[in-house]
C-alpha cells in the first residue's frame, strides 16, 4: 500500500553506513547524550508551515520519552527563514540546537545574504521525516482536467497563488510554466496556505501548488487535485494522473529538475547548526529514526499524503546538495530571478 | 431544529467532568497568559499543543479552544490598568479606558470591557451555531479587492480622529513607514533593513505598541511626579456590585452601538486574514462616528472601551469559523487550533460537521460555556484588579517596565523587539509632550501591512488597473463605502460651511 520499500532502503543504508562508522567508535557514541533542554528553532510563527511539526514531533518524543532532556519550542519567524538559520549557523558545534525544515531553508539563503548559503554545508543536514509532495489544485468550476489547464493556460494567462514570493510555492509555479509551456502567469503572493487556497477555492485566481494539508477542507467540491508531481499516484487521490505520466517536463531540458528525486514537495527534515560532534549527528539521527517509526508520525503522514521517507544524516545531505544545486538552476538559470551577489558556485554549476 | 439537537450533542459531550475539567484548566491559563502583554492567547495555544498527542481529542480541543477563549478577556486589562496591551487587539480599547482608569474608573472600565465582551461573544457564538456554513461561503467571496475595499472602510472609521490633522497625518505616515521595513510579500526583497538580519523580520507592531503606550506611559507618569497616583488612590475606593450593574446599564444604554459592534466583529473576524485587530479599531472609529459626542473619545468614553471589546470578542469568536468550515485560519491562535485539528487526524472543512459532529459540536458548546466561565472569574476579580492601582508607583513601574520587555521579547525570540520597545518608549514620550497622536500611528502600522498587501495582490491580478475594485460584485459597494467615508470630512465641512453662511445658525461644535 505504502511506498514503504524505499523507506526500508533508505534505513538500511543509513543503519549499514553508522554501523560501519560505529564499530570502530562505539563507546563514545554510545557516551552522548544531550546535556541541557535542546532549542527547537523554528522557523515561522505558532502555527505556521513547519511550527505544527515541530510541536507533533515535540508531544511524540514526550510520549515515549525519547529524550532525557525537555526539546523547547523556539519561534523566530522573520525574513523566511533567515533569523532562524542564522542563530542556528551561530551556535556552530554546540548540539542543543535544531531546526524543522521546509524548502525555505534552500531557497531563502540563495536570495538573502546571511551567514548560511548551502544548508548542506553550512549546518548540518540530521535526518528527513517526510516527503510532502505538491499537487496542481484548480476549482472544479474552472477548470477540471489537466488538458483543460493545458489547453487554457497557452491561450491565455492564467492567475496563481501561493505563499510568499520567490519561496517554494512560486518556484514550482514558475517550473510548472516553464515545462508545460504556459504563458506568463500572473503570480499573486499571500501570507499563507490557508490563504492561498480559499482564493482558489473562492475563485478568485485559477489555481495553485500546494501540498494536500491546506487544501484538504475545499475538497472536492471547490478545489481538485489535476495533477500530482510524484513518481506514483497517492493512494489518497488515486484518480490524479501524476506529471511522470503526463510526462509534463520529464523528458525535456527540464527533466532534471521536475524529477528532484520525488517529484516535486516540500521537505519535511531537521536540521542542526554547524561542526556538531559525530556522536552527536548519531544520537539525534536515532532519535528521529524512533520519532519517525510512531504510530503518531505514521497515522500524520498518511492523514496528509505524504510519502513516508526517512534519510538518516549522510543520505539527508547528499540529497540536500542536490536539491540546492537545482534551486540554483532553476532560480537563477531559467527563471533568471537575482540571487544574492556573493553566491559561492559548486561543481562549476 | 437541528442545530439544537447536534448543539445538546455538545453539551452532552462536554458533561463529562474530565472534559469540562481541562476546558475550564484551559480558560484559567487563557486568562492568565492574556494578561501578559505581548504574550498572549498564541502562545498560550501554542505551548500546550504539544499535550494534544496525549490527550483524547475532546479534552485536548476544548482545553485549548479554552486558553483562547479566556486569553480574549485578558487582554484589556493590562490596556486599562497601565497602558501596556495585553493582545494587538487590546490596543483600541486602550485608548479610552486608560482616561477611565485615570479618572479612577478603572473598575467601571473593566466591568464595562468583561461584561460587552461576554455580549459580543454570545452574539458570535449564536451566529456561529446556526449560521456556520453559510458565513463561510460569503468569506469565500473575499478576495485581494474586496479584502482591500474593507481595509479602506477600516481606515475611513479613523479620518478625524483627534488630534491636529497635520500632526495626525504626520503619524499615519510613521505608521505606514514602519509598516514596510521587512522582507517585501509581493517581491521577496529586503525592504529598508540597511543590511540588517534582524530587521529582515520586519517591525512588529506589538513591541512597538508596547514601546509607545506602556513604556511611553511609565515615563510620562514619572514625568508628573505621581499625579495620576494620588488621583486613583482617591477615587478607586469603591468596592462592590455598584460597577457591574453600572456597565450592565451602560451595555443596555448602548445596546445598539454593542449590538452593531459585535456583528462587524464577527464579520470582520470570518473574512480572510483579517482577524480581531482591525476589527477592533474599525469598532472603536465608528463608535466615535456615530457618537452624539464625539469630542469626548479619548477622554474616558465608555463606547470606547464598549465598543472594541464587543468586537474583538465577536471576531476573535468568528475567527475560528473560516478554520473549523474552510481550513482558512482567522488569527494566529486559531492557525494553532488548526494544527491540532490535523494532529488529531480530523480534515477541517464543510465535512468536518458532518463526519465528526461530536468534535465539531463540543467545540461549539465550548464556546458557551467557557465565555459564561470567563465572565464570572473576571467580574469577581475585576476589584482586587483594580487594587493593583493602588500598589506605590515606585512597585509598580519596575514590574510594569519587566513586562513590558519580557512581553517584546516572547513575541518573536528577538532581541530587536526589546529595543524597539526601548527605543518607541522614549519617543512616545516625547510624542506625548509635543501632543503627536499616537493613535493614527499605531492604526496605520497594524493596517498598513495588510493593506499593501491586498493592494498590490489586487494590481497584479488586473494587470494595474485600479478600476477592478470597482468591476467585481462584493467590492464594489464595500469600495463605494469606503470612498464616501473618506469624503465625509469634505461634505461636513462644507455643510458647516453653508450652515454659516445662513445669519440664525452657529456652528454646532
Amino acid at each position: 500500500m505504502k511506498p514503504s520499500l524505499s523507506v526500508t532502503l533508505g534505513y538500511s543504508a543509513a543503519m549499514a553506513g553508522a554501523v560501519l562508522i560505529g564499530t570502530s567508535a562505539m563507546s563514545p557514541a554510545q557516551a552522548w547524550e544531550p546535556k541541557r533542554p535542546i532549542e527547537f528553532v523554528i522557523q515561522t510563527s505558532p502555527g505556521g508551515g513547519s511550527d505544527v511539526y515541530a510541536r507533533l514531533w515535540i508531544g511524540i518524543i514526550q510520549k515515549y520519552n525519547l529524550s532525557p532532556v525537555p526539546i523547547t519550542p523556539v519561534n523566530m519567524p522573520g525574513g523566511g527563514g533567515a533569523v532562524a538559520l542564522t542563530h542556528l549557523k551561530s551556535k556552530a558545534g554546540d548540539p542543543h540546537y535544531m531546526t524543522p525544515t521546509l524548502n525555505s531553508v534552500v531557497t531563502t539563503p540563495l536570495q538573502q545574504e546571511i551567514p548560511v548559503m548551502y544548508p548542506s554545508e553550512d549546518l548540518t543536514p540530521i535526518a528527513l521525516m517526510s516527503i510532502d509532495p505538491f499537487y496542481l489544485w484548480t476549482n472544479p468550476s474552472k477548470i477540471k482536467t489537466w488538458a483543460e489547464f493545458q489547453e487554457k493556460c497557452k491561450a491565455d494567462r492564467l492567475s496563481s497563488t501561493g505563499t510568499g514570493a520567490r519561496a517554494e510555492d512560486q518556484v514550482h509555479i514558475s517550473l510548472l510554466q516553464h515545462a508545460a509551456g504556459c504563458k506568463d502567469f500572473r503570480y499573486i503572493p499571500a501570507k499563507g496556505g490557508g490563504e492561498v487556497a480559499s482564493n482558489v477555492a473562492g475563485g478568485h485566481q485559477d489555481f495553485n501548488v500546494n501540498q494536500p494539508a491546506e487544501a484538504m477542507p475545499h475538497y472536492p467540491d471547490r478545489l481538485i487535485p489535476i495533477l500530482g508531481f510524484s513518481k506514483e499516484r497517492s493512494t489518497a487521490f488515486p484518480d490524479t494522473p501524476t506529471h511522470w505520466e503526463l510526462k509534463v517536463g520529464t523528458d525535456g531540458e527540464y527533466a532534471e529538475l521536475m524529477d528532484l528525486e520525488n517529484g516535486l514537495h516540500q521537505m519535511r527534515g531537521i536540521i542542526g547548526p554547524p561542526d556538531m560532534p559525530k556522536e552527536a549527528v548519531e544520537w539525534y539521527e536515532n532519535l528521529w529514526k524512533k520519532v519517525f517509526e510512531t504510530a503518531e508520525w505514521q497515522e500524520f503522514m498518511k492523514n496528509n499524503a505524504q510519502q513516508p521517507i526517512f534519510k538518516g544524516a549522510d543520505e539527508y545531505k547528499k540529497w540536500l546538495t542536490t536539491f540546492e544545486n537545482n534551486h540554483v538552476k532553476m532560480m537563477r538559470d531559467v527563471f533568471k530571478w537575482p540571487l544574492r551577489s556573493d553566491l559561492r558556485d559548486r561543481n562549476g554549476k | 431544529m437541528e442545530a439544537f439537537e447536534l448543539l445538546a450533542v455538545g453539551f452532552g459531550a462536554l458533561a463529562d467532568p474530565a472534559r469540562l475539567g481541562f476546558m475550564m484548566l484551559g480558560v484559567i491559563l487563557g486568562l492568565l497568559v492574556g494578561v501578559l502583554p505581548g504574550v498572549g492567547g498564541t502562545t498560550g495555544v501554542a505551548i500546550l499543543l504539544p499535550v494534544t498527542v496525549f490527550l483524547e481529542p475532546i479534552s485536548a480541543l476544548v482545553m485549548l479552544a479554552g486558553i483562547y477563549w479566556g486569553s480574549m478577556y485578558g487582554g484589556l486589562i493590562t490596556s486599562i490598568l497601565f497602558a501596556v496591551p495585553g493582545n494587538p487587539w487590546s490596543v483600541a480599547v486602550m485608548f479610552d479606558g486608560r482616561p477611565m482608569a485615570k479618572q479612577g474608573k478603572a473598575q467601571l472600565a473593566m466591568s464595562i470591557g468583561f461584561t460587552v465582551s461576554f455580549v459580543g461573544a454570545m452574539i458570535a457564538s449564536i451566529l456561529f451555531t446556526f449560521f456556520a456554513v453559510p458565513f463561510a461561503e460569503m468569506a469565500l467571496k473575499f478576495g485581494p479587492p474586496e479584502m482591500f475595499a474593507v481595509l479602506m472602510i477600516a481606515f475611513g472609521t479613523f479620518i478625524g480622529m483627534g488630534g491636529a490633522p497635520a500632526k495626525a497625518l504626520i503619524m499615519i505616515a510613521a505608521g505606514f513607514l514602519l509598516s514596510t521595513v521587512g522582507l517585501d510579500v509581493v517581491t521577496g526583497q529586503p525592504r529598508m533593513t540597511f543590511g540588517s538580519i534582524d530587521m529582515l523580520q520586519g517591525f512588529h507592531f506589538v513591541p512597538i505598541t508596547i514601546g509607545l503606550f506602556g513604556l511611553g506611559e511609565v515615563l510620562n507618569n514619572a514625568a508628573e511626579r505621581y499625579k495620576v497616583q494620588i488621583e486613583d488612590l482617591t477615587k478607586a475606593a469603591k468596592l462592590g456590585l455598584h460597577d457591574i450593574t453600572e456597565s450592565i446599564r451602560l451595555i443596555m444604554k448602548h445596546w445598539v452601538l454593542a449590538l452593531s459592534s459585535a456583528l462587524l466583529g464577527f464579520i470582520t473576524g470570518i473574512l480572510p486574514g483579517a482577524g480581531a485587530t482591525p476589527a477592533s479599531f474599525m469598532a472603536y472609529g465608528i463608535a466615535q462616528k456615530t457618537s452624539k459626542h464625539p469630542e469626548k473619545f479619548g477622554h474616558g468614553a465608555p463606547e470606547g472601551v464598549l465598543a472594541p471589546e464587543a468586537a474583538n470578542n465577536a471576531a476573535g469568536t468568528g475567527s475560528i469559523l473560516p478554520m473549523l468550515v474552510l481550513g482558512i485560519p482567522g488569527s494566529p491562535t486559531a492557525a494553532i487550533l488548526m494544527a491540532g485539528v490535523f494532529m488529531w487526524g480530523f480534515v477541517p472543512g464543510p465535512r468536518l460537521f458532518t463526519d465528526q459532529p461530536e468534535f465539531v459540536w463540543s467545540f461549539i458548546a465550548s464556546l458557551y460555556l467557557a465565555n459564561v466561565a470567563a465572565v464570572v472569574i473576571c467580574l469577581v476579580a475585576t476589584p482586587l484588579l483594580a487594587m493593583m492601582l493602588r500598589t506605590p508607583y515606585a512597585i509598580m513601574t519596575p514590574i510594569i517596565v519587566v513586562l513590558c520587555l519580557v512581553g517584546a521579547y516572547a513575541i518573536q525570540n528577538s532581541m530587536l523587539d526589546v529595543w524597539l520597545v526601548v527605543i518607541f518608549g522614549i519617543l512616545g514620550f516625547i510624542l506625548r509632550r509635543l501632543e503627536y497622536p499616537l493613535a493614527p500611528l499605531v492604526v496605520a502600522l497594524v493596517l498598513g501591512a495588510p493593506t499593501e498587501d491586498a493592494l498590490r495582490q489586487s494590481l497584479i491580478m488586473s494587470d494595474g488597473s485600479p478600476w477592478i475594485f470597482l468591476e467585481r460584485p462584493v467590492s464594489t459597494p464595500i469600495a463605494i463605502v469606503a470612498i464616501l467615508l473618506f469624503l465625509l470630512p469634505l461634505f461636513q465641512m462644507l455643510l458647516r460651511r453653508f450652515r454659516r453662511g445662513s445669519p440664525e445658525q452657529a456652528p454646532g461644535e
